[in-house]
């Protein structure tokens, strides 16, 4: 299996698999973890820009991953104000979206289509998997129930994640191709 | 509290696998995992690392005082940073992929191990445990995952089941087998 060559949505979805598993577990939250990664992102770009040249290789990454957890506690302490319930849940995953991968990818990309096309994936692959967890996991939308029951309960676990994330990269996949 | 260390223990390597439950590591496992055959020497070295780096964080989360304990992320992270360095001895981790180096993907759990090994537990024995479990736990998976992805790349199927996607919907079922199917 190369994951040297892989297709552009392949690769944001390997690299922000933790955002992308357990930020999907319901619409709301997975608006809240995309809002993390954004401002996290913004951040990020602006130091990345700033760093002085003196800091090459590893010793830039160093710096860089430093500056990601960094931001994500910071990040973590203003949207505990805002968005108190998400949150509490999920503190120690929103710390650990610091040293999401996809973060430091887009954090070196230089600005153009391709940034904002992977952006974009990101956040149609968040809204797409957290929809459908939401809706069988626990047969609502946005908090209001469709059904009285949840259809498949898996769905709201972290298997069921990565079961409608594997499926989501398939119908993408094709969607894409045609 | 011996037997809530155990617990902790058994926990950690199989219902709350660092790898499946915590999601520490998963994309460095995806991605590192060489063939079955060299994966057991490949993943003794790294789970070392993970190791020293989980030691690390249990010494100093154990004794430093409580109104120092906002540094323990910075404690991690240095920790970490050094369980790295001991891979990197062994010659792992010195590649780059997509542009990133390796280190960026295998800091996800050698930082989060002892922050999820202290997180879940409330005393000093019991947040050892855990990470002798979390990295016995990730070494696990390691080889479990490299059998995967050797026995997909062998299936007699069409090219596009034999990759990332099948391989997220097995460690999906794998997550539920080891979580004992909780979700029912």
């Amino acid at each position: 299996m190369d994951f040297e060559n892989i297709s552009e949505l392949k690769l944001i979805i390997i690299c922000g698999l933790l955002p992308l598993i357990v930020g999907t577990s319901e619409v709301k939250t997975a608006i809240v973890f995309f809002l993390s990664f954004i401002f996290i992102l913004i951040f990020l770009r602006f130091m990345h820009r700033k760093l002085p040249a003196i800091f090459k290789n590893n010793g830039k990454w160093i710096l860089m991953l430093g500056l990601g957890i960094t931001l994500a506690n910071f990040q973590y302490i203003i949207f505990s104000d805002l968005f108190v319930s998400i949150t509490t849940k999920n503190s120690f995953y929103l710390l650990l979206l610091g040293i999401t991968p996809l973060l430091y990818i887009l954090a070196v990309e230089e600005k153009g289509p391709l940034l904002k096309k992977r952006l974009l994936v990101f956040m149609l692959a968040m809204i797409f998997v957290s929809f459908f967890r939401e809706l069988l996991g626990r047969g609502s939308i946005l908090g209001y129930h469709i059904f009285s029951t949840a259809p498949f309960s898996i769905m709201n676990s972290i298997s069921g994640g990565f079961i409608i994330l594997g499926l989501t990269g398939f119908i993408f996949d094709r969607y894409f191709k045609k | 509290m011996v037997s809530e260390a155990g617990r902790l223990f058994w926990n950690f390597i199989l219902k709350e696998n660092i790898v499946l439950y915590y999601l520490l590591g998963t994309v460095f496992i995806l991605v590192h995992t060489p063939s079955l055959r060299n994966s057991y020497k490949a993943g003794l070295k790294i789970t070392t690392g993970l190791l020293l780096s989980g030691l690390i964080g249990w010494w100093f989360s154990s004794r430093i005082p409580v109104e120092y304990t906002s540094l323990l992320p910075g404690v991690y992270f240095l920790g970490a940073l050094l369980g790295i360095s001991i891979c990197r001895y062994f010659d792992e981790l010195r590649n780059n992929i997509w542009g990133i180096p390796l280190t960026v993907l295998a800091l996800n759990p050698f930082m989060g191990l002892p922050l999820a090994a202290v997180n879940t537990s409330h005393s000093s024995l019991n947040t050892l445990f855990a990470v002798l479990g979390g990295a016995g736990g990730f070494y696990l998976i390691y080889i479990i995952t490299a059998a995967v992805k050797e026995q997909i790349s062998l299936a007699e199927t069409e090219t596009e089941f034999k990759g990332l996607y099948t391989l997220l919907i097995i460690l999906g079922i794998l997550t539920a087998v080891f979580g004992g199917f909780e979700f029912i």
